[in-house]
């Protein structure tokens, strides 16, 4: 299991425009690290760059002491996975051949999955709870289930660290829930670490061992979850007034971020 | 997970497989035995075991001693190479049209998208207003077929970063030039002599089809082919678009221009033989994956026994059926549109 750390990235589209300025992060194995901020500050190209699909116009991205760019595209797909965020497919594909499309970085280029790696598949498939879909085709599951076959088709990759571009959007609260305990138990049993992008700071707060919150393309503030979850910091991230409250469940404390209820009675006159 | 619920969809799908496999193996022999039936159908009909001695007869001569010659002779020199045209024509415009269906991400394009048909077309008829023929027509079909995929990959490569859209874009750019450019010719082509020519090869057809015709389109389409059987996971990978193939470890960029290259080339040769024959590309993967679905490790092969077939099927009613022959491009557009309209009332969403 791996160490990933990233220094001084910066990444632009167009010359001139960073999309992501001077970012520096590290997930240690078994981390869960979430990547909060607003829409555009730059998750998604920060997540391209760590999975090495994105090539930053500035810093570097090393794993275990090995610079990402330095490794030919096939081993860095061997240790480095990004689950994407959920698509409709253009072709119906069965859910088990979408998940055996993870074994790509293990096969050589004229290959085709053997029955070791219908295996891996399967198990991937049973981890995240879906094996009795495996011959439905991809296109008519919905979007929560879509999402976990992806996240299965992370695991089949066999890699020590996962990206993931917002797996709680679009999802349900049953959903979102299965995807993050699923995420928990790997990170907790096989010390996979991940970074995952998220519009959910309660997500991050039930979820996360830390946290870094961006804001247009530059870090904000980063570290434990509760320290850096702040109402202050949340409230110049999204730019929005909002509070984080202490809740008592299952006997446990746990923050949440709030806004205040609108009612019709509540308005100012 | 209980037994029971473990069993139950494997032993749904075993029987669902069991018809499946019989009807793939069908369609993948269908060629063979279509290709039989087709030596002996025409004006002139020879019996089948006429035929099965006059093709036995290439190894061992004494075997057609008492077939008539003329029946030897039409069976081997006329019908054969028009037959194995028909096969090969057909296999190679379906698998290129399975082929960029795939690496386009897009089930409604087909080999022309880059505009290699448009080119093809221009060649000819650039040679036909001159007054050549024969084998100067092909080749020109075949060097301005790979020009206009040049010029459109070429095009694209303009841009900064060349994603699937602007090189889809400059291929209608590119084949609405050439077809600009054709209908110029047409334009100042003599009515009389240059300008029927001119139409007549654009409607495509395999008369006149020969012996000389088939090395290589031989040759390429039996490469290509083994080619793109060879790749047919990876095309399932590539299916993903540019940036989930690289995140799962592959140089995309790169695999696509191989592929785009092979099915130009594949294309380029099977259009200066037979013509611009439309939907065949378009309507054969489509009825190929409702046999065996989008997984192109079981389309691949399909679509170019399928291919295979449906042209020669056509060929074959055009040529013996028919009073007279109708084009091919014309058959395949009559036939091709009905069957698509129903295929893609029958396939799944998002296929």
């Amino acid at each position: 299991m791996a160490r990933l750390e990233a220094s001084s990235l910066s990444y632009a589209y167009v010359t001139h425009t960073n999309v992501v300025h001077d970012v520096s992060l590290h997930v240690d194995a078994g981390e869960i690290l979430f990547l909060l901020g607003h829409n555009g500050s730059g998750k998604s190209s920060l997540l391209g760059c760590l999975a090495g699909v994105l090539r930053p116009t500035a810093g570097n991205v090393v794993l275990d002491g090995v610079d990402l760019a330095t490794l030919r595209p096939v081993s860095r797909a061997r240790r480095v996975g990004l689950i994407p965020q959920v698509h409709v497919a253009a072709f119906a594909y069965e859910v088990l051949d979408v998940v055996l499309m993870g074994r790509a970085p293990h096969l050589s280029t004229f290959g085709t999955p053997r029955a070791s790696d219908r295996r891996i598949a399967i198990e991937a498939l049973e981890r995240v709870g879906l094996d009795h879909l495996r011959e439905r085709h991809y296109t008519e599951l919905s979007g929560g289930e879509r999402q976990l076959v992806l996240v299965a088709r992370g695991l089949a990759q066999r890699c020590d660290v996962l990206l993931m571009d917002e797996p709680d959007a679009h999802l349900d609260p049953r959903n979102r829930h299965r995807v993050l305990e699923a995420v928990t138990e790997l990170a907790r049993s096989e010390g996979v670490s991940f970074v995952i992008a998220s519009h959910s700071p309660n997500s991050a707060l039930t979820f996360a061992d830390r946290v870094l919150l961006l804001r247009d393309g530059r870090t904000l503030a980063s570290g434990n979850v509760v320290e850096t979850l702040t109402a202050p910091l949340l409230e110049s991230a999204y730019d929005m007034p909002l509070d984080v409250v202490s809740e008592v469940v299952a006997g446990r404390r746990v923050p949440r971020a709030i806004v205040a209820r609108r009612t019709r009675s509540a308005q100012p006159p | 997970m209980s037994a029971r619920a473990a069993n139950a969809p494997a032993r749904g799908s075993g029987t669902r497989h069991a018809w499946g496999r019989i009807a793939t193996v069908a369609a993948l022999l269908s060629p063979l035995v279509l290709g039989l039936a087709a030596l002996t159908l025409g004006l002139y009909p020879v019996s089948t075991p006429n035929v099965a001695r006059s093709l036995a007869s290439i190894a061992v001569r004494e075997v057609a001693a008492d077939v008539p010659e003329i029946e030897r002779r039409l069976v081997l020199d006329v019908r054969l190479p028009r037959v194995l045209a028909a096969l090969l024509v057909g296999a190679a415009l379906a698998v290129t049209g399975a082929v960029f269906q795939g690496i386009f991400t897009n089930p409604l394009v087909d080999s022309n998208l880059l505009g290699v048909t448009s080119g093809a077309g221009f060649g000819a008829a650039l040679v036909l207003l001159l007054g050549g023929g024969g084998v100067l027509v092909q080749v020109s079909a075949f060097a301005f077929g790979l020009l206009a995929v040049t010029l459109a990959y070429g095009g694209s490569r303009l841009y900064r970063s060349a994603p699937t859209i602007v090189l889809t874009l400059m291929g209608i750019l590119i084949g609405s030039l050439f077809t600009s450019l054709t209908s110029l010719l047409k334009y100042v082509a003599d009515p009389l002599d240059a300008l029927p020519a001119i139409t007549f090869w654009l409607l495509g057809g395999l008369n006149g089809v020969g012996w000389t015709h088939l090395p290589l389109l031989a040759t390429l389409t039996f490469a290509g082919g083994a080619f793109f059987v060879l790749l047919r996971w990876r095309l399932n990978v590539l299916s993903l678009g540019e940036a989930e193939a690289t995140s799962l470890g592959m140089h995309p960029k790169r695999m696509k221009l191989a592929l785009i290259a092979a099915a130009t080339l594949v294309t380029a040769i099977a259009v200066s033989v037979g013509g611009v024959i439309g939907w065949v590309g378009l309507v054969i993967p489509h009825a190929a994956r409702l046999l065996v679905g989008p997984d192109h490790r079981r389309l691949i092969p399909m679509a170019l026994a399928l291919g295979a077939s449906f042209l020669l099927a056509i060929d074959t009613v055009s040529r013996a059926l028919l009073p007279s022959e109708v084009p091919l491009g014309v058959l395949t557009g009559l036939i091709g549109v009905p069957i698509l309209v129903v295929l893609l009332r029958r396939t799944r969403t998002g296929w």
